[in-house]
């Protein structure tokens, strides 16, 4: 409603009428035709009345207006503290995403570094198990060695045995040759002072004899302890032998389990890379959200700015509608931002506009002066028109 | 009295050395094959037959009352010449082991003790002393005079 014309008219209106008045009065008082001047008065107080009616629309309008700009300024309140809110929230939300992603990443080169573990590992194992099966070959190599040793061992107890029975034989040899000795002794003894040479020799044939039934002997001697020695080294083969085969069983066993370590580890690795594809998405995803949330944040600060433009409008439009600093105080103290345009609107108000709209000046007063009062108001209230246009009744 | 020397075959039997003179041994042979004679005393183990002899072989272990003992490889028979009614005959003895010949002078010997020797003491010619070991000096001639013997050898001779 463009009240400022409609008063600047009525005004006119009102000047006019009482020109036509006085002229009447006088036109009356100097016996003058007044019928002109009473159709001229007709016509304004038709003016009048017409004014009047449109003045009581326009107040009813302004009523419902009133009503929609409470709750529309309470809605801007309202909008304003959930746009902060939605700021907070949005910036917490990008700052725990981006917590997030850093946690993802250094789960990610965690589990890189576990990938390559398990790949050392993996390989550790193979080899491990090669090694293993290298023992067993060696097991068998040296159970088959053991079998000949063992072969060995008893061909050399044979002939100890052997050498046992020749040294018998020897021994009784230097036994007989004792005997003939003797019995050389004997004849040469018989034989007088003839035999004594002989004697002599059946001395030396019987020395040669004792000492080849003490070397016998000796020989004796040592081929027992090898014979004996042979004998244990049988016992310590076969104990070797027996070593070898357990060996060669825990061989297996362990080659059997490192495959299956191998095996797990495979398994492993590629369970790792999957995860390891699996993070690298989620940390796609996130570095996504991150951004998202910034965005939104960004966006949320927008909205504030929004809402904040939105206050301002509705602070606006409630001194246009209250006359200025009216009405909208009560909603502005409300507002957590607080509308600085608001105060700046105050300032801008002069003791006039601080009156409600509808209580205009009274029609006794002079023309003049109301309209002098008018022709200031444009210069004073020039924004809210910038801000919202209003069209003319 | 001047020293005589004179050579003695010495054996053992158990732990105890003997001797005897060299001159009265015809021979030393290993133990061989020796057949039972029945109805003869129980030291005469029976005959042997040396390249064609036949001679009667006398367990010395047993004469002497000592434990008998199982024939080894070292058991010997000691072939001697034994005068027996002034007439020279042949004799087997089974000793456990022949030692040696040694060689003794009388200043060696000693007269055999009044006792505590399992064997009669006419038998005993003398203790020999060898070094550190002591030998006992037997008189083979008399160790086989018994009726059993002589009655054997005399039935040898005339077999």
């Amino acid at each position: 409603m463009n009240f400022s014309k409609m008063k600047i008219g009525l005004k006119i209106v009102l000047g006019v009428l009482l020109v036509e008045l006085i002229s009447l009065a006088s036109g009356i008082t100097m016996g003058k035709n007044i019928t002109s001047h009473l159709v001229v008065m007709g016509c304004l107080s038709t003016v009048l009345i017409s004014q009047y009616i449109a003045w009581v629309v326009s107040d009813n309008i302004t009523k419902s207006v009133k009503n929609v700009l409470e709750s529309l300024s309470e809605t801007s309140v309202n909008l304003t503290s959930l746009s902060s809110d939605l700021t907070v929230t949005g910036s917490k939300l990008a700052a725990g995403t981006t917590e997030q992603a850093a946690s993802i990443q250094e789960t990610s080169s965690t589990l890189e570094e576990s990938e390559s573990m398990v790949h050392q590992t993996t390989q550790n194992t193979k080899e491990a198990d090669s090694l293993a099966k290298t023992a067993k070959e060696f097991a068998n190599k040296g159970n088959l060695e053991m079998q000949t040793m063992l072969e060995s061992m008893e061909e050399l107890k044979k002939s100890s045995s052997e050498i046992s029975k020749i040294i018998k034989v020897i021994d009784e040899i230097a036994f007989q040759t004792n005997i003939l000795s003797l019995n050389a002794a004997v004849e040469a003894a018989r034989a007088g002072d003839a035999g004594k040479g002989f004697a002599v020799v059946a001395e030396e044939v019987r020395n040669l004899a004792q000492r080849s039934a003490q070397a016998a002997k000796d020989t004796s001697v040592i081929i027992e302890g090898n014979i004996n020695l042979s004998e244990k080294c049988l016992i310590v083969t076969g104990q070797v032998n027996d070593s070898l085969v357990s060996i060669k069983d825990g061989t297996n066993k362990v080659s059997e389990l490192l495959e299956e370590i191998s095996t797990a580890s495979q398994e492993q690795e590629i369970g790792i890379g999957q995860i390891n594809k699996a993070i690298s998405q989620m940390e796609h995803v996130v570095h996504g959200n991150a951004s998202t949330a910034q965005e939104s944040a960004l966006s949320a600060e927008q909205l504030t700015v929004h809402t904040e433009t939105i206050g301002e409008i509705m602070t606006s439009l409630s001194s246009l509608i209250y006359g200025e600093g009216k009405g909208v105080a009560s909603v502005s103290s409300k507002s957590s931002l607080g509308f600085k345009r608001f105060e700046i609107s105050k300032k801008q108000s002069n003791p006039i506009s601080d009156k409600p709209a509808r209580r205009q000046p009274k029609l006794t007063e002079k023309p003049a002066k109301m309209i002098a009062s008018y022709d200031a108001k444009p210069s004073s209230m020039g924004t809210p028109e910038d801000i919202i246009p209003l069209g003319d009744f | 009295m001047a020293d005589t020397d004179q050579k003695l075959l010495t054996f053992s039997l158990g732990s105890e050395g003997y001797g005897v003179s060299i001159l009265k041994v015809k021979e030393i042979i290993g133990m061989m094959e020796i057949t039972p004679v029945p109805r003869t005393p129980e030291f005469i183990k029976g005959v042997i037959n040396l390249r064609g002899k036949i001679i009667p072989v006398m367990d010395l272990r047993t004469k002497f009352g000592m434990e008998s003992q199982e024939y080894n490889e070292r058991t010997c028979i000691i072939v001697a010449e034994v005068l027996i009614n002034g007439a020279q005959k042949l004799l087997g003895v089974v000793v456990d082991m022949v030692s040696e010949v040694v060689t003794i002078s009388d200043s060696q010997i000693e007269p055999p003790p009044e006792y505590g020797t399992a064997i009669e003491h006419n038998s005993i010619l003398g203790i020999g002393k060898i070094k550190d070991r002591v030998v006992i000096i037997l008189d083979i001639d008399q160790v086989f005079v018994c009726d059993e013997v002589v009655k054997m050898l005399d039935n040898v001779r005339e077999g």
